[in-house]
């Protein structure tokens, strides 16, 4: 609902349908190809470039960073920016910038090793729902009802703290712990997926052509799926990003002194009452809101591209 | 009818037990305990003892079971690290807190974000309709804690107009007993984020209900916009919303940890947040317990409103959804 006029919504628009388009904007579309649309549209290209740009800067974070960005120098602790130290320094002396550049790569690394996780529970255990039906639908559908009354935020604390016993603490308690916590969501829609495509006339003209099941499934069932599940994908990684953040924020995420912009943020905010933490403040704010814009921007072009009444197939 | 309600109350008390079960394992998997030699040094005897007075000693089913038994009686035990307290006390002195701060946002931004979001769907493709499609893009998007820093160093650092810590302070009235100035901030940013959602969804539905054919029938038939509008239109488009508006009430009235955490407010969210940093399981069972039972206890009024107003979910005994 942000470049393109014909996108209503981004997650409603599965279970609530998208207004038909007008005359015309079917015309342009069919004129020409998805992915030209995506080449297209302004927004989704800014921000796959300041997603390109933020994947490269984490890859190449090690010859990037000025400074080390672990070592505290305590001579040179609350500098404002300056020719040695762009962004300035932290309350224990360890340079701003370098520290960003890691804490995107931590980010990032979070945001698609989550995702990755909960598709590879969510694809399965959803298609086997939707595909199996019956009484092996009704039990897994309890099991995401059960686990999606779970208080999100506390079932998180509480699982991060369970399993810092078990895991090495750091980096993959919180992304078992957000895994185990959103799991549900890309499960329903894969399951959403299947059921409808099930019934639809061209899979039951394929399978009265004499189709195997598996002709259908490669055939039918997974291009036809693929669309949602990757628009799905764009929008899910920037929330685990933002939930990632927000654990750490709280003191309960990544531990120190693993950089990570919510926890450069929590540490930075007991400077905001004199303001002269600004420089601390503003670069984690400002890229993180960047940075969720920029999957939000992607995610529409995306939807676009695959949004099966606007696609030209 | 009757059977439906009876099954949903069937299942909202079988998905509490199902939380309460898990949670209840969760926190007693984890080695360690609170009179472990390292901890808490104690002679043989002294801390079989204790662990006698707490009934630790029992086999973990029963430990449930007996924990259970008492919970169905408000009696949730007594904090480990605030034993000066009960759970149940701890909960009456830091839930109203949180409830006031919960309900201004609700009455004040719940209302707000329908109204934009039927505003920006009939409104379609003119400045109003972007101008709340960028705002709530930023609601939605933006963690609270982002904003937060953003308006305290606005308006509480650089303009000094509003205060950055506190809550009911008696220094800070704006208009004395009605408004108070350590609310506007926190109530603003957290709004900001529950309007958004609820904007941009009643946007979704409203636009959704406008393409339909009983719409363009009743145009057709010559009735006015405004007739059309709010009998046809927001009359179907409610439907979709209360089921979306519901729901999120229990995560609100649960209190917000981020807010209450940065601008220091004596409520719930940042009572437990604490709790959970000390690793003290009687007070996380306590709120895993009663917020699950919340949410589950709105998503079923939500179904039953649902089902009261749309006459398909009546007759069919709930089998659109």
């Amino acid at each position: 609902m942000s470049a393109t006029p014909s996108m209503p919504a981004k997650t409603s628009g599965a279970r609530h349908g998208e207004p038909a388009a007008s005359a015309r904007e079917r015309l342009i579309f069919k004129r020409s190809s998805p992915w030209r649309r995506f080449l297209r549209n302004p927004l989704a290209m800014i921000g796959a470039i300041v997603l390109l740009l933020l994947i490269l800067s984490a890859v190449l974070a090690d010859v990037l960073v000025p400074f080390d960005p672990y070592k505290a120098v305590f001579q040179e602790t609350l500098q404002q920016p300056s020719a040695k130290h762009l962004l300035g320094t932290d309350h224990i002396g360890r340079d701003v910038l370098s520290r960003m550049l890691y804490a995107g790569r931590y980010s990032l690394l979070i945001g698609f090793a989550v995702q990755t996780i909960t598709l590879l529970i969510g694809l399965p255990l959803g298609g086997w729902a939707g595909a199996k039906g019956g009484r092996t639908d009704f039990v897994i559908m309890r099991l995401l009802d059960v686990m999606g009354s779970f208080p999100t935020l506390l079932f998180q604390l509480v699982l991060v703290s369970v399993l810092s016993n078990y895991v090495p603490a750091g980096v993959w308690t919180v992304v078992l712990a957000l895994s185990l916590t959103g799991w549900m969501g890309i499960t329903w829609l894969v399951r959403a997926q299947v059921l409808s495509l099930r019934e639809r006339e061209f899979i039951a003209a394929s399978r009265a052509l004499g189709g195997s099941e598996w002709h259908i499934v490669r055939q039918h069932l997974i291009p036809n799926a693929l669309g949602p599940i990757i628009v799905g994908i764009s929008f899910g990684v920037p929330g685990i990003i933002g939930a990632e953040a927000g654990l750490s924020f709280l003191g309960l995420g990544i531990s120190p002194p693993t950089p990570t912009w919510g926890q450069m943020l929590g540490d930075a905010g007991k400077y905001i009452q004199s303001m002269s933490g600004w420089y601390m403040i503003i670069p984690p704010a400002v890229v993180m809101a960047v940075v969720l814009l920029s999957f939000q921007f992607v995610g529409d072009g995306l939807q676009d591209v695959f949004n099966p009444r606007n696609s030209s197939r | 009818m009757l059977r439906y309600i009876g099954m949903r109350i069937l299942g909202l008390i079988g998905v509490v037990l199902a939380i309460s079960f898990v949670t209840f394992m969760l926190m007693h998997s984890v080695p360690g305990g609170p009179w472990d030699a390292g901890k808490f040094p104690l002679t043989g005897t002294a801390r079989e003892n204790m662990l006698h007075l707490y009934g630790m000693d029992k086999p973990l089913i029963e430990q449930y079971l007996i924990y259970m038994r008492n919970a169905f009686r408000l009696d949730f035990g007594t904090p480990f690290t605030a034993p000066e307290e009960t759970v149940t006390q701890v909960f009456a002195r830091t839930w109203p807190v949180s409830l006031q701060f919960a309900g201004y946002t609700i009455l004040i931004f719940f209302p707000l974000g329908i109204g934009l979001g039927i505003l920006s769907a009939v409104k379609r493709q003119t400045w109003i309709d972007y101008a709340v499609t960028v705002l709530s893009l930023i609601g939605i998007l933006i963690p609270s804690f982002v904003l937060a820093f953003a308006f305290i160093m606005v308006f509480g650092v650089a303009f000094d107009w509003l205060p950055i810590l506190g809550w009911n302070d008696s220094r800070e009235w704006l208009i004395p007993g009605v408004i108070n100035k350590t609310w506007i901030m926190p109530v603003a940013i957290w709004g900001l984020g529950i309007m958004a959602g609820l904007a941009r969804y009643t946007r979704a539905a409203v636009i959704e209900v406008m393409s339909s054919d009983y719409v363009r029938t009743a145009r057709a038939k010559g009735l006015s916009e405004r007739l059309v509008l709010w009998r046809h239109i927001m009359r179907n488009a409610m439907l979709p919303i209360i089921a979306v508006a519901i729901p999120m009430i229990p995560g609100i009235i649960t209190g917000n940890s981020w807010l209450e955490k940065i601008f220091g407010i004596p409520g719930i969210g940042r009572y437990f947040l604490d709790s959970v940093l000390k690793r003290d399981y009687v007070m996380i069972m306590a709120a895993m317990l009663t917020w699950s039972f919340l949410l589950s206890l709105f998503n079923l009024i939500a179904d039953l409103m649902y089902a009261v107003v749309d006459p398909r979910v009546r007759l069919t005994g709930g089998q659109i959804k």
